[in-house]
């Protein structure tokens, strides 16, 4: 059974910090469900010839709510999940004014409608889905929003690009490297 | 002076603010990440007291007095062991972190980007199969230079603040490198290296080394160098039977590695004493911490040690910093 492990980093409205270790196994986006296996943490990553990216936001059922957390969805079709999370206690709470990268989410998709289009009633996602709205082009994605006493909060992902050509030794990587340890001596049934 | 001591461990950083007689970690559902996270490194910053990072399996958190908790970090790291990490002493946005695998990474911006080093680590190692970052070192008297110790490869050094990398492995009777201090003299620089085949010195600047035999230890596996001060011709060596081990005690040279003496050590050592802490602060107060839990403290400069009660399972690095 194919599952991606999500980190979130998640801080609440009271300044409380949680890094639960999550088990997706379903993901949702653009109307339809994805391979886990395109979900990834990593924030360095490959693109061929266009640097396409688009920022995006996820809900993810947890606990006793859901979570809100930033995105980009390569053009590769890897979605990166940005680590860094806020909790909700419902959809309706804490996320006033939401906007990614300065678009506010009702113009794309509203939380609790992103929530029942991946399989959500009354703003409840089932156990184990994450639902993402992609938004605008960009390798960062910013979320923007206001806590309960009227704070304003930014969590953001930022992704790297690099072409899959790219040699970060300049053409000149060196070869794989063997060390045999304290012995300093030939081990030749390993070289 | 307010100081607090600081306990990487296999379940995660431990806090001590009464002189290491007890410890506490933070509590898991306030404090940033899971309490049973491995923990290898801990750094503490030179102008803002009480700020830590914090190496882990788990990625890179950043500790406050302010917020009381560890916030994540986001790094190319999350999935490696963040084994070690070093701040530039006078430019403490720079940032090195050393991992497992065998890799460097640069931040600049005080961790907002980071840059993978061209480290040229050995991709494979018969005696542990992965090598692994052991010791990071800013060099005192060179801010662009940047020394390495991985075992099991050798020592690097950088003098382009990372961008690239020489391995300087002349001379060593063994490649199984821990630690490293340095004295200025006038013109003459001296290193000293810790590697499982005792003590190594470089008069070259790392290009040759020759082993050093220290006839007052029993062992020849020696982990941790420490000066109290920079520059110091003190230095305080750790050694122990063999990795992890099942004994260890600490070495006192005042004459920069040529005479050694044992230091006093209120208990005898569970195991290779894998670490020990210090801090320009107060060249008088180290810890020391055995790499199965035994935390010990000295107030006389090294001179002599004293076991606290507490002890914390598995540690990896322990130091100190005012508050």
């Amino acid at each position: 059974m194919a599952l991606f492990l999500f980190r979130p980093h998640i801080e609440n409205d009271k300044g409380q910090v949680t890094t639960p270790d999550v088990v997706i196994d379903r993901v949702h986006l653009d109307g339809g469900w994805k391979p886990v296996g395109l979900l990834s943490s990593d924030l360095f990553h490959q693109a061929e010839s266009a640097r396409e990216a688009r920022s995006a936001y996820a809900v993810t059922a947890l606990g006793g709510g859901a979570i809100i957390s930033p995105m980009v969805v390569l053009g590769t079709g890897v979605m990166v999940a940005g680590r860094t999370a806020r909790r909700l206690s419902s959809l309706g709470d804490g996320i006033g004014g939401l906007t990614l990268n300065g678009t506010s989410v009702d113009r794309l998709i509203p939380p609790a409608s992103l929530v029942e289009s991946a399989g959500g009633a009354d703003g409840v996602l089932p156990r184990g889905v994450m639902a993402v709205c992609a938004g605008p082009q960009g390798e960062t994605a910013e979320l923007q929003f206001n806590d309960a006493d009227g704070r304003l909060h930014i969590i953001s992902c930022a992704v790297e690009l690099e072409h899959p050509a790219a040699d970060r030794w300049g053409g000149s990587a060196p070869l794989p490297r063997y060390s045999v340890g304290p012995t300093q001596k030939d081990v030749p049934h390993f070289i | 002076m307010k100081y607090k001591a600081y306990a990487a461990t296999m379940q995660s950083v431990w806090f001590s603010e009464d002189r290491g007689e007890s410890w506490a970690r933070l509590l898991t559902p306030t404090g940033g990440f899971y309490n049973e996270a491995r923990c290898w490194a801990v750094a503490t910053h030179p102008d803002r007291p009480g700020e830590l990072l914090a190496g882990t399996d788990q990625g890179l958190y950043r500790y406050t007095e302010e917020k009381g908790r560890f916030d994540y970090i986001p790094s190319p790291m999350d999935a490696l062991h963040i084994l070690k990490i070093a701040r530039h002493p006078t430019d403490p946005e720079f940032i090195v972190c050393g991992t497992r695998p065998g890799e460097i990474f640069l931040s600049e911006d005080d961790g907002k980007t980071w840059t993978r080093a061209r480290f040229d680590a050995s991709t494979e190692c018969w005696f542990i199969n992965t090598s692994r970052v052991t010791s990071i070192h800013f060099d005192p008297s060179h801010a662009d230079t940047i020394w390495v110790t991985v075992e099991i490869d050798g020592i690097f050094r950088s003098d382009d603040r990372g961008k690239s990398w020489r391995l300087l492995i002349s001379g060593l009777h063994d490649n199984d490198t821990h630690d490293l201090v340095f004295r200025d003299t006038g013109s003459r620089r001296t290193i000293l290296s810790s590697t499982e085949e005792s003590i190594h010195r470089s008069t070259d600047e790392g290009e040759t080394w020759q082993q050093i035999l220290v006839p007052e230890a029993p062992w020849m596996y020696f982990r941790s160098l420490k000066q109290p001060f920079e520059n110091s011709d003190t230095v305080i060596a750790s050694v122990g039977d063999k990795p992890s081990g099942e004994a260890g005690l600490l070495l006192i040279s005042r004459d920069f590695g040529e005479t050694w003496k044992r230091a006093g050590m209120s208990h005898e050592a569970n195991s290779t004493i894998w670490t020990i802490g210090t801090n320009p602060a107060d060249s008088n107060l180290l810890f020391a911490a055995t790499i199965f839990g035994q935390i010990f403290r000295s107030e006389d400069g090294g001179e002599s040690w004293t076991k606290m009660r507490r002890e914390l399972g598995e540690i990896r690095m322990i130091t100190w910093a005012p508050v």
